[in-house]
């Protein structure tokens, strides 16, 4: 039924007709502020501060870690007086343990699946931070229940593909996490015992994400030692960062199809970050320097480019309009191999928010030239167009995959959403739709072969006391050349 | 904190000790240097007999303290009469750049850089000088290095010690005081003729203990317990009286270090005709010292206000007004966000943004960062990946629109010609205002009350009350 749908309307014109639909939907919320459908969250109804003394809330204790040695966790007491180090560092040791619990009965059938699979996967995140100050700290991280990859989640699988029903355990000492950071000035203040010179300089070293261009350029975890310069200005720049990074061991490159893992010194990068009156700007590079193209991918180049902004007001009925642009390139250092591409994403994000409410409406379009490719993923995290729209980003856990590919960036394609909020935002609801054209072709062809589609996709959201998230996803999609795809899933994430 | 209370409780419930801020003892109780400490440093505990820790060592204090009769000091715990710290121990690092940067340089335990002004400061044409914090803020004149005045650190028993260089520890800033001024400033004697439940009751704008009203009381008005004793209003009314003028000198030093800071520069006409206005006004930081706004950026509203008028009289631009809330009319506002005002599209502020990532569509201006959007469970943890790299958490972060030393930004203006009223000439009134925080803050906490039996409008008036015109000007334009 999807093929005959899209060849009567053309997919250009299907895709067209909803995000224009969606967009007059929503643009309206504005005018009709608190009357009819709209805003579908909560209302702010009075805005005019009240007259009436408002007494003290009853507000809950904080949620405690499992472990706190040393110091309570943002609790009150006495604090310790620290042990003076020969640098003149005063270290105030504190051992705090927490993480995250998430469970998810869920059943996709999708991009990349032959087939459906239901499943009930398990995740487990334990960080333990030893806290020396306020700047200098190390964090371990292991997730003794996944091997990080959609296969390797320990659980129960119901229905598979490959009929491999029932228990899977992947437990084990799955580092993710190991990492010490700190400031130079904190570290050694006996250099510059009147606070005067420049020698704040942030540092990290060890295993722990990356992450440039909201995971477009970059998302992975790397064995990395990285500097850091904060508060550097210049004339119209109230701030400007700047990173300087080395990743010498783990850095995962290719899509899931083709992964490879570079576990040799080989990544630079350098990344700017500038604040100005009007927008945050971003200039971030990286190169990987690989000789072993069969095996691992190549060499190659890569460049990011944002501005993040906030001030127009096309009408007056949608308010300002909170905008982002990107320009992220990818470029191979000699052919194309699979897991280095010359490629450029182009994309923007526009949002705002309806009058009288927390809502937000969102329009995310893209278009892809060639194939980009990123520089590095972490294998359960979603591809570059993830950060687009939920609708290509994964939920990493076990096998549930994307709507649309996160992956295929030689697409034109759109996601544009709702969100709403209830209950002090203790609840909120994602609607969103979105879409792509294939880029490889003429965008008005729909010949069967290429890689069109289209998803609609729901996320609630439901805050449990103080520690649980229900979370509810669901989606249906009609993608070109496949049978349509659907899935949903529940899932109770348990903070500690 | 220390005495293990609730951060939830009435400061009226509080030991005394825990509503005194910030006294002597969080800096001369201090025997580390904690660097980057956001505030968390811990204090050398002890009585008023303890040693005390200072720049100087200890030589003039043992003079002191070989005549007590002299100086009328006692340095035994079972004696009557002031007592006085036995020992005052050399601590350098107080005199340090870095001292101040224990507490004024705060990144929060998810990698938030909340207050950034020590590290400003550091890559300041001040650091490079050797120009310290103390050297502008804590001598003869606020906000700049102006030398320090000389004599007695202390008049003890009526008896002045030696001369010294002496520091000015009225280190000024642009916070200002939203309390019933019985409470504060701290005030002994006002202390003793009432507790603070009994001061919040006594009504100052009414004019209590003033011969104006007490001369003309009308008739049944009733005075609650103890101010229905007219002795006791009066006494009230001469205690207020000393607290206002402690207001009042703070707040010349308030504007002292505003005024140190920031300054209208030019005033620029770029069209001036029947087509319409454009005119540009440059805001100046004039310390080279750290960004201004710096410290808690984000919740610093320091903005232009311009008023137009035509040659009648009439307002035909103003940009800087505020919502009935008395919020300027940008996002936060409250009554431009429920579509009942205008955007205030040319609003110059200088105040920076906390910003917060939503599930998709980028970014938005939040009064507070919870990132609702990408979780329905907002939870603080330590983070978990390096945020030092990253300059900010994943989710939410500053955008920082303060001047950095030495520099300056142009506010432009554009009148429609639309909206003269034919020929010239118009006015241009240029206020450059400081205020310490948002009323739309205070709609935003509001949820978890305040304290005293203040309401929300009552904390919002206070606060805009003690906005500051730090400069006005005045520009002329000729239309024909």
């Amino acid at each position: 039924m999807s093929k005959v749908i899209l060849r009567r309307c053309g997919s250009l014109c299907c895709l067209l007709f909803a995000v224009l639909a969606m967009v007059g939907f929503m643009g309206n919320a504005g005018h009709a502020a608190g009357k009819g459908l709209f805003p579908l969250g909560d209302v702010q109804e009075v805005p005019r501060l009240s007259d009436k003394p408002v007494p003290y809330a009853v507000v809950p204790d904080r949620p405690a870690m499992p472990i706190e040695l040393g110091c309570k966790f943002l609790g009150n007491g006495n604090l310790p007086k620290g042990i003076k180090l020969p640098t003149g560092a005063v270290w105030t040791p504190c051992l705090w343990v927490f993480g995250t619990y998430r469970t998810a009965f869920q059943t996709y059938d999708g991009v990349g699946s032959t087939d459906r699979i239901t499943e009930w996967s398990h995740r487990l995140d334990i960080f333990t931070d030893l806290q020396l100050t306020h700047s200098e700290k190390c964090i371990v991280g292991i997730a003794p229940l996944d091997e990080n990859r959609g296969a390797n989640f320990t659980g129960y699988t119901f229905d598979s593909p490959n009929k491999s029903d029932g228990w899977r355990f992947e437990s084990g000492v799955h580092v993710r996490a190991l990492f010490c950071e700190g400031d130079f000035g904190s570290l050694f203040p006996n250099l510059d015992l009147m606070g005067t010179k420049l020698i704040d300089f942030g540092f990290a070293v060890g295993r722990h994400n990356i992450n440039f261009q909201q995971g477009i350029l970059i998302n992975d975890v790397l064995d990395s030692v990285g500097l850091v310069r904060n508060n550097l200005y210049a004339p119209g720049f109230s701030s400007i960062r700047i990173t300087g990074l080395w990743a010498w061991d783990s850095i995962d490159r290719g899509t899931s199809a083709n992964r490879r893992r570079l576990n040799e010194s080989g990544l630079f990068g350098l990344f700017a970050q500038a604040d100005t009156i009007a927008s945050t700007l971003a200039l971030d590079m990286i190169t990987i320097q690989d000789d072993d193209r069969d095996e691992t991918g190549g060499d190659g180049y890569w460049i990011g480019l944002s501005a993040i902004q906030r001030g127009f007001e096309p009408w007056r009925g949608i308010g300002e309009i909170n905008s982002t642009y990107r320009i992220n390139a990818s470029i191979s250092g000699g052919d194309d191999t699979p897991q280095v591409t010359d490629g450029v994403l182009l994309s923007a994000e526009f949002s705002w928010t309806p009058h009288a409410s927390d809502d937000i409406v969102y329009v995310n379009p893209f278009i892809g030239i060639n194939r980009y490719s990123q520089a590095g993923r972490e294998p359960i995290a979603g591809g570059p167009l993830a950060a687009f729209g939920i609708s290509f980003a994964g939920n990493g856990l076990g096998n549930y995959g994307t709507e649309l590919s996160g992956f295929n960036t030689e697409v034109v394609g759109v996601a544009v959403g709702y969100q709403a909020f209830w209950d002090n935002h203790r609840r909120n609801l994602v609607l969103e739709v979105a879409g792509v054209k294939d880029a490889s072709r003429n965008l008005f062809d729909t010949d069967g072969a290429g890689t069109d589609g289209v998803a609609f996709s729901a996320q609630f959201q439901q805050a449990i006391g103080q520690r649980v998230q229900l979370q509810i996803d669901g989606f249906v999609s009609y993608l070109e050349g496949q049978d349509n795809g659907s899935g949903a899933r529940i899932e109770l994430l348990t903070r500690f | 904190m220390n005495q293990g209370e609730s951060t939830q409780i009435s400061n009226l419930e509080r030991h005394p000790t825990s509503r005194e801020g910030i006294t002597c003892v969080v800096c001369h109780r201090v025997e580390n240097i904690y660097n980057k400490a956001s505030g968390r440093i811990a204090l050398v505990e002890g009585d008023l007999l303890q040693p005390v820790y200072g720049p100087s060592g200890n030589a003039e204090l043992s003079r002191v303290l070989k005549n007590p009769e002299k100086y009328r000091v006692v340095t035994e715990a079972d004696k009557a009469g002031r007592k006085i710290h036995t020992k005052a121990v050399k601590f350098a690092a107080i005199s340090s750049s870095t001292f101040c940067g224990t507490c004024h340089d705060v990144t929060l335990l998810n990698g938030f850089r909340l207050e950034e002004a020590f590290s400003e400061y550091r890559a300041s044409p001040a650091a490079g000088r050797g120009v310290t914090c103390q050297d502008c803020h804590m001598g003869k004149v606020q906000g700049i290095a102006a030398g320090y005045d000389v004599g007695p650190a202390a008049v003890v028993g009526g008896v002045p010690t030696k001369s010294r260089k002496l520091t000015n520890h009225i280190m000024a800033g642009p916070d200002y005081s939203l309390v019933h001024p019985g409470i504060f400033p701290h005030n002994g004697e006002a202390q003793q003729l009432a507790t603070i439940a009994e001061w919040l009751k006594f009504d100052v704008a009414a004019g209590w203990g003033t011969d104006k009203f007490e001369d003309n009381i009308p008739a049944g008005y009733k005075f609650p317990s103890p101010w229905d004793s007219v002795d006791a209003r009066f006494d009230a009314r001469q205690i207020l009286n000393v607290q206002f003028k402690r207001l009042a000198f703070v707040r010349t030093k308030r504007l002292e270090v505003l005024r140190n800071g920031y300054a209208i520069g030019d005033l620029v006409t770029q069209k001036s005709d029947r087509g319409g206005i454009n005119f540009k006004v440059q805001v100046k930081n004039i310390t080279d010292g750290h960004n201004v706004p710096t410290g808690f950026a984000p919740e610093r509203l320091v903005w232009l206000r311009i008023i137009v008028k035509d040659r009648d009289g009439k307002i035909v631009f103003k940009s800087g007004d505020t919502d009935p809330n008395d919020d300027v009319r940008d996002n936060e506002s409250a009554y431009v966000h429920a579509g009942l005002m205008p955007l205030d599209k040319q609003l110059f502020n200088l105040q920076s943004r906390f910003l917060v990532r939503s599930v998709r569509g980028g970014e938005r201006e939040r009064t507070v960062v919870i990132p609702f959007s990408t979780t329905a469970l907002p939870f603080i943890r330590p983070t978990t990946s390096s945020r030092i790299l990253a300059g900010e958490p994943t989710v939410v972060r500053t955008h920082r629109k303060s001047i950095e030393a030495l520099g300056h930004r142009w506010a432009k203006y554009r009148i429609d010609g639309a909206k003269l009223t034919g020929a010239g000439p118009y006015e241009a009134s240029v206020e450059l205002l400081s205020q310490m925080f948002p009323i739309n803050l205070v709609s935003t906490i509001q949820v978890v009350g305040f304290d005293y039996g203040i309401s929300p409008r009552a904390v919002g008036a206070a606060v805009a009350a003690g906005r500051e015109v730090l400069y006005k000007k005045s520009v002329r334009f000729d239309v024909k």
